[in-house]
């Protein structure tokens, strides 16, 4: 049993180290996620047939880049990213590093759900917009984001559950985080005390996040 | 204030073309009440949603306050439906906002300054009593307050023309009436034209003053109500009619019966009953009343009256053709 702490207390630092790091990797991705994110989504929608800047070129070129990213599972876009991310940063080891690919994977993937969450807005909501003459600008912040803004939150509770997962395969690389340390301590050192602590704090991290989001999404729901 | 000219409006789906809209022309003057109604699949929405070009047409004019809507750019034309107002049948709120926040988006939309906005809404929620539900959601409203509020922020930019496709169809008997008592009131107060279709001769009767009956895209009858009601003139037409004016005698009195049974129809304010007991009595025919029925059209009467005539062959067919002549028309339902 004292056995058991003392392992504890000597892997701690590790641990805090990983967990923050970890927290660090999804949220500047999520920020990143949300801040290009969000117009992928709503230029994927609005230029789709029938909406106010239907452009079939655009939406296709976008429509099909968005799916080739989500089409390549994490690992691989990870390692094919690798010289993107050296060009951009001089670095591929560590978390920052790690918020390249996670970013790029989580952009269009984001951006899919915003899309899905803007085609349940009410057509008949759009329009009487448009016959009360409001600009296209006006329809996308007082109706559109308003209007989706549950669904949009649902979305990033799956990416941000999504780029948490992500993250500890990002870990495998040398990107830091939770992951790593379940790599470096359980995999190659036949540690399971660090391995399964680590796999509890997924499970209570993830948890945290569907609450959060659930909670959120329905406050804001004023249908 | 609406011109229609030739317009068409076709549809192309799954490779086959719809003429839903087939070369209609139409006048609809300032102030007026216009109703359009006709079965599903007439066409009605579709030349409706011309009007302000949420359907583009594929052929013909759309002149509203003197202005051709289908020449415009894509910044005029936004800026002409700032003073085309529309309601509509599910009211479509924006229902992540409130009462207040519903009216001001139209403000918004047609870049009303910031600080006049709102007072403007209260004003607005004020003319149809809502002013007490502004921090309302949508959600939390009945039909007709639902509707009420998308009459306020139809409003909202002073349109010269309101549009309303099947504004009172979800709505139960009593609060379309009151819907429609605020219509009537917005277009005597502000001298709003107002456009309306529906499928309900009832609504027409209670407020339209023009009527234009549609069937495949077309336009088969057009007038003022009272004459449309008491004249119609195509059989489509009289079939709405009938739903408001409908009666129905027990198939075992027309069978019973040993006499003549004829409607007698009456129109305006004219004496009609005292010219029936004339005939009636000239001809030495029995008159005996079965059913009766008088509908005011914009505070005019029109009716009639089901009665058995007892008598002698001839002079019951003598009678028919005085009644016939003398009032507004004799229609002849068993020989
Ligand atoms: N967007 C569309 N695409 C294809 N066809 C359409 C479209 N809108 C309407 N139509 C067709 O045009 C015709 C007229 O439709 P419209 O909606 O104008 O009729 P309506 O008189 O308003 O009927 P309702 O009383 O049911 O609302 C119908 O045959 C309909 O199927
Ligand atoms: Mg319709």
């Amino acid at each position: 049993m004292s056995e058991w702490l003392d392992r504890y207390q000597s892997i701690l630092p590790d641990m805090i180290k990983a967990f923050w790091e970890t927290l660090y990797m999804v949220g500047v991705s999520m920020i990143i996620a949300i801040i290009l994110g969000i117009p992928l989504g709503v230029l994927l929608f609005v230029t789709s047939k029938g909406l106010f800047w239907q452009n079939r070129w655009l939406n296709f070129i976008l429509g099909v880049i968005s799916n080739i990213i989500r089409s390549v599972p994490f690992l691989i876009l990870l390692v094919l990213l690798l010289p993107f991310t050296f060009a951009l940063l001089h670095n591929t080891i560590g978390p920052t590093s790690a918020i390249v690919p996670l970013s790029v994977a989580a952009i269009p993937f984001f951006a899919r759900l915003v899309e899905t969450s803007l085609r349940e807005v009410d057509k008949g909501v759009i329009e009487a917009a448009i016959a009360a003459g409001a600009k296209p600008w006006l329809i996308i912040r007082g109706i559109l984001l308003p209007e989706a803004k549950p669904g949009i939150i649902s979305g990033l509770t799956i990416t941000a559950i999504s780029l948490l997962s992500y993250s500890a395969m990002a870990g495998i690389v040398g990107g830091g985080g939770i992951g790593d340390l379940a790599i470096r301590f359980g995999y190659y050192r036949y540690d399971n005390q660090v391995m399964y602590t680590t796999v509890i704090i997924l499970i209570v991290l993830v948890q945290l996040i569907q609450f959060i989001g659930d909670w959120t999404s329905r406050k804001v729901n004023k249908r | 204030m609406i011109e229609l000219i030739g317009l068409t409006k076709q549809y192309r789906s799954r490779g086959k073309m719809i003429t839903a809209v087939d070369e209609v022309n139409l006048h609809i003057a300032k102030g007026d009440i216009y109703g359009i109604v006709g079965y599903s699949g007439a066409g009605k929405s579709s030349l409706l949603r011309c009007m302000n070009l949420l359907e583009k047409p594929t052929r013909g004019e759309v002149v509203v306050n003197g202005v051709e809507l289908t020449k415009l750019s894509k910044e005029e034309l936004r800026l002409s439906r700032q003073k085309i107002g529309m309601i509509f049948q599910h009211f479509n709120l924006i229902t992540s906002k409130t009462v207040a926040e519903n009216v001001a988006f139209n403000l918004k939309a047609a870049g009303k300054k910031k600080e006049d906005i709102p007072g403007r809404v209260k004003e607005l929620l004020d003319l149809v009593g809502l002013l007490d539900k502004a921090d309302y959601y949508p959600a939390q409203l009945s039909g007709g307050q639902k509707q009420r509020v998308g009459i306020a922020r139809a409003i909202a930019n002073d349109p010269h023309v309101l549009l309303c496709d099947e504004a009172t169809s979800a709505l139960d008997p009593k609060t379309t009436e009151s819907i429609l008592e605020l219509l009537k009131e917005i277009n005597k107060k502000l001298n709003l034209t107002i456009v309306l279709i529906t499928h309900e001769m009832e609504v027409v009767k209670e407020i339209c003053n023009r009527v234009a009956v549609m069937e495949s895209g077309r336009i088969v009858e057009e007038g003022g109500v009272y004459q449309i009601f008491s004249d119609p003139k195509e059989s489509l037409t009289r079939d709405f009619i009938d739903k408001v004016m409908q009666f129905s005698l027990p198939d075992r009195l027309m069978k019973s019966s040993s006499g003549t049974i004829v409607k007698i129809l009456f129109r305006e304010a004219k004496a009609e009953e005292a010219v029936v007991s004339d005939v009636l009595q000239s001809c030495q025919v029995k008159g005996n009343i079965l059913h009766g029925k008088i509908e005011y059209i914009q505070d005019a009467p029109l009716g009639f009256f089901v009665m058995e005539l007892t008598g002698e062959r001839e002079e019951v067919d003598k009678a028919v053709a005085l009644l016939d002549e003398k009032t507004a028309g004799v229609e002849v339902m068993k020989p």
